[in-house]
């Protein structure tokens, strides 16, 4: 089926980037092996779709496709409310750092005033 | 009573000098913090004889507020008034709005339109701020006649127990949480605010009320700390 070769190349392709991310330093070691994992996983699933039965058939879902598809969405999401959390924390970082080098930059200046 | 205001001004180079003009007649000092703009702001504030502080990039501004406060408390002001740099306000209901707290009778006052004036004020952004009204009392469990008015006075011990922290528009809903949440004792007061379409473009648009609405109930459910 031509849709498995399009996941493949697919999947080669976000190794191949996680690969160069690995080597420019912006992944870490572990990361780089949870994402080879996972693309091999998926190239795996897609060729033999039978192994998800086995899944389908414990969680009682019809189809291994959907208890792959019904996890993947789940997974999504929870991902995205991590990430958006950990944007906020770093808004309230970047915020907490301004706030500083304002007051900071303000002592300064009154600093000078004073000894002038 | 030491009494300190603090003005955050985001590219307001167009109304404040007039704004710390008048202001200044009402307190002791007058703090502006320009929050990452790109133009006038600063020097202007700086010649109408306001202390300027200066973020170097925008943050919003609830985070505007909390650097001038931080610097009020430092300044050892015994009363902190928030108020708007576009020119919303009128600078007398300053001693109106600090009665209260030097008298001893509240923590925080709120400055209301609704028992004031609102003048020019669209129906569009009526409806809108109804509909906060609503939300505060069903999140907070407090009751007010105005919510989101950038027109407020706090004790210093009230603005030592409740930092703002959200940095965008959601900090005005954090404060009516904190006083329902640290039961400070709070009153409102008629203000008069100008609604021109200068201020109007200035404040807050109709979506960024929603962004408002999502950020506090992620708050409600999933609290920072």
């Amino acid at each position: 089926m031509p849709i498995q070769w399009l996941i493949t190349l697919f999947a080669l392709f976000a190794v191949s980037r996680a690969l160069r991310a690995y080597r420019s330093g912006s992944l870490d070691r572990r990361k780089l092996l949870i994402w080879l994992l996972f693309w091999v996983a998926t190239v795996l699933i897609v060729f033999l779709p039978k192994t998800t039965d086995v899944a389908a058939r414990i969680l009682g879902v019809g189809r291994g496709v959907d208890a792959v598809l019904y996890t993947s969405v789940l997974v999504l999401f929870y991902a995205f409310f991590q990430q958006s959390r950990k944007t906020d924390r770093l808004e309230r970082s970047l915020t907490e750092l301004v706030r500083q080098r304002a007051l900071e930059e303000h002592h300064a200046a009154s600093d000078r005033q004073e000894s002038e | 009573m030491r009494t300190i205001a603090v003005i955050p001004a985001y590219n307001e180079a167009r109304g404040i000098y007039d704004v710390v003009t008048d202001v200044r007649r009402y307190v002791d000092e007058v703090i502006v913090v320009d929050d990452g703009s790109n133009d006038a702001t600063t020097s202007l504030a700086r010649s109408a004889g306001a202390v300027v502080l200066c973020h170097s990039i925008n943050r919003g501004q609830g985070a505007a507020l909390a650097t001038g406060v931080a610097l009020a408390l430092e300044e050892r002001a015994d009363i902190i008034v928030h108020f708007d740099a576009d020119g919303q306000h009128d600078a007398h209901d300053i001693t109106l709005l600090t009665e209260p707290i030097r008298d001893g009778r509240a923590d925080i006052v709120l400055g209301s339109r609704f028992l004031g004036h609102a003048v020019n004020l669209p129906l569009k952004r009526r409806i809108l701020l109804k509909a906060g009204i609503l939300f505060t009392r069903f999140f907070s469990g407090i009751y007010l006649s105005d919510t989101n008015n950038g027109l407020r006075a706090f004790s210093r011990s009230a603005a030592t127990k409740l930092p703002i922290r959200h940095d965008g528009w959601a900090h005005a809903s954090e404060i009516l949480d904190g006083i329902a949440d640290l039961k400070l004792r709070y009153v409102e007061v008629p203000v008069t605010v100008h609604y021109t379409p200068y201020s109007l473009a200035h404040g807050q648009s109709s979506v960024n009320a929603l962004t408002i609405v999502r950020d506090l109930v992620i708050e409600k459910f999933f609290p920072h700390r």
